[in-house]
């Protein structure tokens, strides 16, 4: 009997997994952010000679093939809206498939078996249109879509919350790269109903990598006098160590920022990039964004008629959550 | 008179003897014949259990070989996919580990270029350069080599666009002209990509109504 996959079809970057060895296993992207990359970015391109490109490929070349590029195809599911690409015209669906086509390639490639069968998740909002829309994605593709989770679900399934003996209020926090949601669901034999959701379209952790960024370029000025931020290679090598730094303060409380010969001053030579970097640092550069999410959860709350005394579960989830959970 | 009365008695009655022992061999044969056709019978319900049986035997035996064929078939995938998922994990760590190192390679690239613009002793700059050698060979040796930019075509498998360089049309489009962080593959795979920059035409903006991007992004 074949594998069964999970698919995460998100608007940014999608991402599936399989039950290996009775144990949950993500599936490697083939072109992953990395090699051994798990998620891959959910771009769909086309070259004007009609040449189709999925993910990284995709997304690398953006910039040169805008008119040929198609982004976030998730916001169009379940509408009438058509993507015009070199006179062609494309429906989200069909844009979709290409992701979960890719998905299906990579899923085969990594568990050695054909894979016709797929559960794909989608927000709590969605609407019967825009999940019909996804399982006709799945059937374009060639899967056979079981089942439709909506991502809260999926998150409280991943916790176990199902196989909890009582009743449960839930609230999840799904903090990712580029948006915010907030679903309060209750729980009750194992079965999950959507209270409320709520969120922020344009707040994430691509927000919070700015705000640092902004502040070590700021930082090297004040250190060397030298802005680098019309300086690619400099401004490269500052948003990696911000990834990094970002990363690392989840786990330690002081790190540092090690940037050799970072630009160099006709008049002074090179200039070196080293600063100090704690985490109550970040946890003030990061205030204003982790205050952003506090609407969101009182709306959740509100619409859900409930207060944060009701709530017996917070569930965590999406990349940002270690930096919005300071 | 009475004698041969009494003959023919004893005649008659040997008669009847004779009759009783032929009734008494016939009963026996018979009852011979149905314990040979019990006996017969329980050995063809015998033979029948044991043939029931050993169909029976067979087809466990054959269901089981099937299942152990199958079983060994799962095992050997099972074991494939291990060693594939395996392979794929180190290849990840080994990845994490050579991209910390060549960013430690690119900052020594960046000391060795600084301290070339300076007068400095020739046996200090050669023994910089033998270390940025060893670094190489050892790089190299791993598995990694550099991606291949300028002036090629751009290939958004192996290249990513970060910006433009416009000019009149001397040089044609999607032509890489200037790297901005060196790509590398590690094997067959790319470890990074190539950040460039292409070249573009400048050219009169005509109306375009193409809506792909727009509030997309």
């Amino acid at each position: 009997m074949s594998k069964i996959i999970g698919i995460d079809l998100g608007t940014s970057n999608s991402a599936a997994a399989a039950l290996v060895g009775g144990k949950p296993t993500i599936i490697q992207a083939a072109e992953g952010t990395s090699i051994g990359g798990k998620s891959f970015p959910s771009v769909v391109a086309f070259s004007k000679e009609g040449q189709l490109m999925v993910g990284e490929p995709a997304r690398r070349q953006m910039l040169s093939n805008p008119e040929g590029t198609v982004l976030a195809a998730k916001r169009k599911m379940g509408t009438d809206y058509k993507f015009r690409v070199y006179g062609k015209e494309y429906t989200p669906q069909q844009i979709s498939s290409f992701i979960l086509q890719k998905i299906k390639r990579d899923a085969e490639a990594f568990l050695g078996d054909t894979v016709n069968k797929a559960v794909i998740t989608c927000p709590a909002y969605f609407n019967d249109n825009q999940r019909q829309a996804t399982k006709d994605a799945g059937e374009i593709a060639g899967l056979e879509v079981v089942r439709i989770i909506n991502e809260p679900t999926a998150a409280s399934l991943a916790f176990g919350l199902d196989k909890v003996q009582k009743d449960l209020k839930i609230m999840v926090f799904d903090f990712g790269g580029g948006t915010l949601d907030v679903t309060i669901m209750e729980m009750g034999g194992g079965v999950f109903e959507v209270k409320s959701t709520h969120g922020d379209t344009q707040l994430g952790g691509t927000d919070m990598d700015n705000t640092l960024i902004d502040y070590l370029v700021n930082e090297f000025k004040k250190q060397s006098g030298l802005d680098v931020k019309n300086d690619k290679a400099a401004m490269m090598r500052i948003r990696e160590a911000a990834e990094k730094a970002k990363i690392e303060l989840s786990n330690i409380v002081t790190t540092e920022i090690n940037l050799p010969f970072l630009a160099y001053d006709a008049s002074s030579g090179p200039k070196n990039f080293i600063l100090t970097l704690t985490r109550s640092k970040l946890e003030e550069l990061l205030r204003p964004i982790v205050e952003r999410c506090r609407n969101p959860m009182l709306q959740a709350l509100q619409d859900a008629k409930l207060n944060t005394s009701d709530i017996d579960k917070i569930i965590l989830v999406g990349g940002t959550y270690q930096n919005a959970n300071s | 008179m009475d004698k041969d009365k009494d003959k023919d008695n004893d005649y008659s009655l040997l008669e009847n003897d004779v009759n009783e022992s032929d009734t008494s061999f016939s009963q026996q044969q018979q009852q011979q014949l149905n314990v040979d056709n019990s006996n017969e019978n329980e050995k063809i319900d015998e033979l029948q259990k044991t043939k029931t049986e050993l169909d029976y035997y067979r087809n466990l035996y054959n269901e089981t070989l099937n299942k152990l064929k199958y079983s060994l078939a799962d095992f050997d995938n099972f074991r494939k996919n291990i060693e594939r998922q395996n392979s794929l994990k180190i290849l990840s760590i080994k990845a994490d580990v050579l991209s910390t190192l060549i960013n430690i390679r690119e900052d020594f690239i960046r000391a060795l270029d600084t301290i070339k613009q300076n007068k400095i002793d020739n046996a200090i700059l050669e023994g910089l350069d033998s270390i940025l050698k060893t670094i190489n060979i050892f790089l190299e040796k791993e598995g990694l080599k550099e991606i291949d930019s300028i002036d090629k075509p751009f290939d958004p498998n192996i290249h990513e666009i970060i910006g433009f360089s416009y000019n009149n049309g001397d040089i044609d489009e999607n032509i890489i002209t200037k790297e901005i962080r060196k790509g590398y593959f590690l094997n067959d795979r790319v470890l990074r990509p190539s950040l460039v920059e292409v070249s573009k035409k400048i050219v009169k903006n005509n109306d375009n109504d193409n809506n792909t991007k727009g509030d997309e992004i």
